[in-house]
C-alpha cells in the first residue's frame, strides 16, 4: 500500500505535476483514499455505481449517471454541498471540499486519457475499465473454457 | 509519480518530499503533505522529524563511506616507502579516532574561523570525525530539535569535504592548490561543480552548459572539478578579499548525487543550488531553517529550486539575493 494513488489523485486536484511545488497550506479534497482492513488495502472511491444512491439523493441534479463512460459525474458547479450523496453512498467515497464549499468525489478524470492515480499505480492494482469489466472478462473466460471441454469431450 | 513529458522513470511522491519513512521495522510509513501535525502510524513522529531524520541518515551513510576512503588512504600512505610527515599522518588518523575530543590542528588550518564563520558558529570543529558521527547518531532517536539535527548534518558534511581535501593531499596534490582565479575585488560568484569523479553525465553537462551560456555575462564563473577544491577556495576568497564566502553572495550550483557535498558547501557558507533537488519540502520547517534563518541570519542559504520553472532564471535569481 504505497499511497502513491492517493497523492497523484490530490497533485491532479491542485493542478500540479511534481509534489516540489506544493505551496504551503494547501488542502485538496480527498476523492481516493486507502486504509488496512484486516492486514488487506482497501480503497475509499467512488465504485460509480450503476443504480447511484448518490444520483437518487441529489436535491440539485449535481450527480448524474452518464451510462457511455459508466461513470457517476459529479458537477461541483452546481453542487449546494447538502452532503445528502456522503450520506448515502456505502463506500465512503464522497467528501467534502471546504475550499470550494461543494462536496467531492471521483469523476475518472474525462480529460485525461487515463487518471492520475492508475499511472501512478507502480503494481496495476489500479486499471480503468467499464463498471462490467470484470465480469465480462470472467464471462468470456468461462466460455472459452467451456468451448474446450467440448472439444475434448 | 511520472511525468509523461520528462519521460522518467517513476518516482515516489512522498519520497520526493521527504516523507517517506523507514526508521523501524513496523514502516516504511508515509506521510501526506496535507497532513496537520498528528503522529505517525507507530512512532507518533511529525512530519518536521521524519524529513530531518532522513536527511541525516542520508548524510550519515554517505559520511561512512567517505571514512572508509580516508582510512584506505590512510592505511596506504602508512606503508614503507611514504613521504607525508608522521605528524600529519597522525593528525589525520586522529580524525578517524572515534575517542579524541580534542581540538583537531588539522580541521582548523582547512576551517579557519575568520575564513568560515558560519561553520564555527555550528560549534565547529567538534573533536575528532568519527565522534561527530557518532554523538550525532547516539542522539537522533530521542531529539526533536530539528534545527540540531540539521547543524549536526551541515557539521558531517563540512568535515567530509575536508576529508577529500586531505584525500587529495595523501593523492600528491598541495593542499592550497585550486587553480581557480578570482576578481580582483569581492563578487558573487557561480559555482558549477561536477563532482562526479569524472563520469559522464549528459544530464549535468547539458545543465551546466546552458547555466554557463546564459550567465557568462553578468556573473564571474568558476567550474570545480569536485566539491574537495571548496575549501581551498573558501581561503582563497578570505585571504584575497578579506572577506567569508558568506559575505560574498557566491552560489554553487552542485549537480550531485550525494547530498553531503551540496550540503558541506551550504557550510562553507556558499549559497546552495542543488540538482536534483533535495527531499526536504515536506517539512516547511527544515525547510524554512535551511532556506531563510540562513538568509536572514548568515547572508547565504539553500535556494529550493521548483521543477517547473526556469532553471537559469532561479539561478539568476538566488546571485541577487
Amino acid at each position: 500500500m504505497c499511497l502513491s494513488c492517493v497523492l497523484a489523485c490530490q497533485m491532479k486536484a491542485l493542478g500540479l505535476l511534481d509534489p516540489r511545488d506544493l505551496a504551503s497550506g494547501q488542502k485538496p479534497p480527498r476523492r481516493i483514499s486507502m486504509t488496512l482492513i484486516e492486514g488487506t488495502p482497501r480503497t475509499s472511491i467512488c465504485r460509480h455505481c450503476v443504480q447511484a444512491p448518490c444520483a437518487e439523493a441529489c436535491i440539485s441534479g449535481s450527480m448524474v449517471r452518464d451510462e457511455e463512460a459508466s461513470a457517476v459525474r459529479h458537477n461541483p458547479e452546481t453542487c449546494v454541498g447538502c452532503g445528502t450523496c456522503q450520506l448515502v453512498c456505502p463506500f465512503n467515497a464522497i467528501t467534502r471540499n471546504d475550499q470550494e464549499d461543494c462536496m467531492a468525489k471521483c469523476n475518472l478524470c474525462p480529460e485525461d486519457d487515463m487518471p492520475p492515480c492508475v499511472i501512478a499505480c507502480g503494481t496495476g492494482a489500479l486499471a480503468l475499465g467499464r463498471s462490467d469489466h470484470d465480469a465480462q472478462g470472467k464471462k468470456r473466460k468461462f466460455a472459452e473454457e467451456l468451448r474446450g471441454e467440448r472439444n475434448h469431450g | 509519480m511520472v511525468d509523461p513529458k520528462k519521460g522518467c522513470p517513476p518516482r515516489c511522491g512522498y519520497g520526493l518530499l521527504g516523507l517517506c519513512c523507514s526508521s523501524c521495522l513496523s514502516g516504511p510509513c508515509r506521510r501526506s503533505p496535507f497532513d496537520d501535525k498528528s503522529g505517525g502510524r507507530f512512532c507518533g513522529e511529525d512530519s518536521d522529524w521524519i524529513v530531518a531524520h532522513n536527511v541525516m541518515e542520508r548524510v550519515s551513510r554517505e559520511s561512512l563511506q567517505a571514512m572508509a576512503a580516508l582510512r584506505d588512504a590512510l592505511e596506504r600512505a602508512s606503508g614503507l616507502g611514504n613521504r607525508m610527515e608522521a605528524s600529519r599522518l597522525t593528525e589525520m588518523k586522529r580524525l578517524l579516532s572515534p575517542f579524541y575530543r580534542g581540538e583537531s590542528a588539522l580541521l582548523e588550518m582547512l576551517y579557519p574561523e575568520r575564513a568560515f564563520p558560519f561553520l564555527h558558529a555550528l560549534k565547529f570543529p567538534p573533536g575528532s570525525w568519527s565522534v561527530a558521527l557518532l554523538d550525532a547518531a547516539a542522539a537522533r532517536p530521542e531529539t526533536h530539535d530539528i534545527e540540531a539535527q540539521l547543524e549536526s548534518a551541515l557539521r558531517l558534511s563540512a568535515m567530509t569535504l575536508a576529508a577529500e581535501a586531505l584525500l587529495g593531499e595523501l593523492a600528491g596534490m598541495a593542499p592550497e592548490e585550486t587553480g581557480l582565479p578570482l576578481p580582483e575585488t569581492p563578487a558573487p560568484l557561480l559555482l558549477l561543480v561536477s563532482d562526479e569523479d569524472g563520469l559522464p553525465n549528459d544530464g549535468r553537462d547539458a545543465a551546466h552548459k546552458e547555466i554557463e551560456a546564459a550567465c557568462r555575462e553578468t556573473v564571474w564563473i568558476c567550474k570545480l572539478r569536485h566539491m574537495a577544491q571548496l575549501p581551498a577556495l573558501g581561503r582563497k576568497i578570505y585571504d584575497q578579499w578579506g572577506i567569508p564566502a558568506s559575505m560574498s553572495g557566491s552560489l554553487a550550483v552542485v549537480a550531485s548525487s550525494s547530498m553531503i557535498h551540496g550540503l558541506g558547501a551550504l557550510a562553507l557558507g556558499f549559497s546552495l543550488a542543488a540538482v536534483p533537488a533535495y527531499p526536504i519540502h515536506g517539512s516547511p520547517r527544515v525547510e524554512n531553517y535551511l532556506t531563510h534563518h540562513l538568509q536572514q541570519t548568515f547572508g547565504h542559504a539553500y535556494l529550493p529550486v521548483q521543477p517547473e520553472e526556469d532553471f537559469v532564471e532561479q539561478i539568476l535569481g538566488g546571485l541577487k539575493r
